[in-house]
């Protein structure tokens, strides 16, 4: 059995399926990934793509698991910049009015680990932002 | 809701225990009770306690891997703080500052 290499957690006043929506349409994960759209069709087994702002495809996974509104799990590869794929799970639990959202990250290689880290806790406090106020975050770094 | 939340991280922080926890958890993510335990020197029971103070604030999830239960440094609510103060062009000088900081002050 293996060991997420990090676990985050956050707690957004929103619904299960606002958040899922979030977390799958294209919208929301463009403004977070600097442009990058999304290509996916969310069947288990397909691939995750996104592609950069000049039309490249810039990361390559799979969707493992699509069960909305609560578990979504898909995997990816920074093309050019990793050897091999690290895997997501996104899961979303109800927690009376608001809605948790644990995020595990698994397999991540050595030297993405800093950039990575740096990265989600970034994302949640956007995704709370944009959620919550209707306004994404502008975050530094 | 928000404000009950804030006191709690605050609070977890406030103790240079829960500090100390912290710390071994963004040295080394994923641990047990027992890793925990090692090098503290503090009882399993007030190590359990302090752990169970940051799980409250959030500062720390856990994750069960067959019968291990694993801690995890969550710094979703210090990112959240941090950006309640830090304005988005600041981060790069402060960043630079905290270079300076470290490498004045390290040991040498």
């Amino acid at each position: 059995m293996d060991k997420p290499t990090f676990v985050y957690q956050i707690h957004i006043a929103t619904t299960p399926e606002r958040m899922w929506e979030a977390l799958t349409s294209g919208d929301f994960l463009e403004k977070y990934w600097y442009g990058r759209r999304f290509r996916t069709d969310w069947i288990v087994g397909s691939p995750v793509q996104t592609i950069s702002p000049e039309g490249a495809v810039d990361w390559d996974g799979k969707v493992l698991r699509f069960e909305p509104p609560r578990f979504l799990s898909y995997s990816f590869q920074i093309l050019g910049f990793q050897k091999r794929s690290s895997r997501l799970e996104f899961e979303i639990e109800p927690q009376g009015k608001a809605v948790r959202l644990t995020l595990r990250h698994f397999d991540i290689e050595e030297p993405c680990v800093k950039g990575i880290s740096e990265a989600w806790p970034a994302f949640c406090s956007t995704l709370k932002s944009l959620l919550e106020t209707g306004k994404a975050m502008e975050l530094g770094g | 809701m928000k404000g009950r939340d804030d006191d709690r991280v605050f609070a977890a922080l406030a103790d240079p225990s829960r500090r100390l926890l912290l710390d071994r958890l963004f040295a080394e993510n994923g641990l047990t009770l027992g890793n925990l335990c090692e090098r503290m020197k503090m009882s399993r029971q007030a190590v359990s306690k302090h752990l169970a103070i940051l799980e409250r604030a959030r500062l720390v999830t856990t994750h069960w891997r067959g019968r291990e239960k694993l801690h995890y440094l969550n710094p979703v609510p210090i990112h959240q703080v941090q950006a309640r103060w830090i304005a988005k062009f600041e981060t790069d000088r402060l960043d630079l500052l905290s270079d300076l900081k470290t490498r004045l002050e390290r040991k040498s």
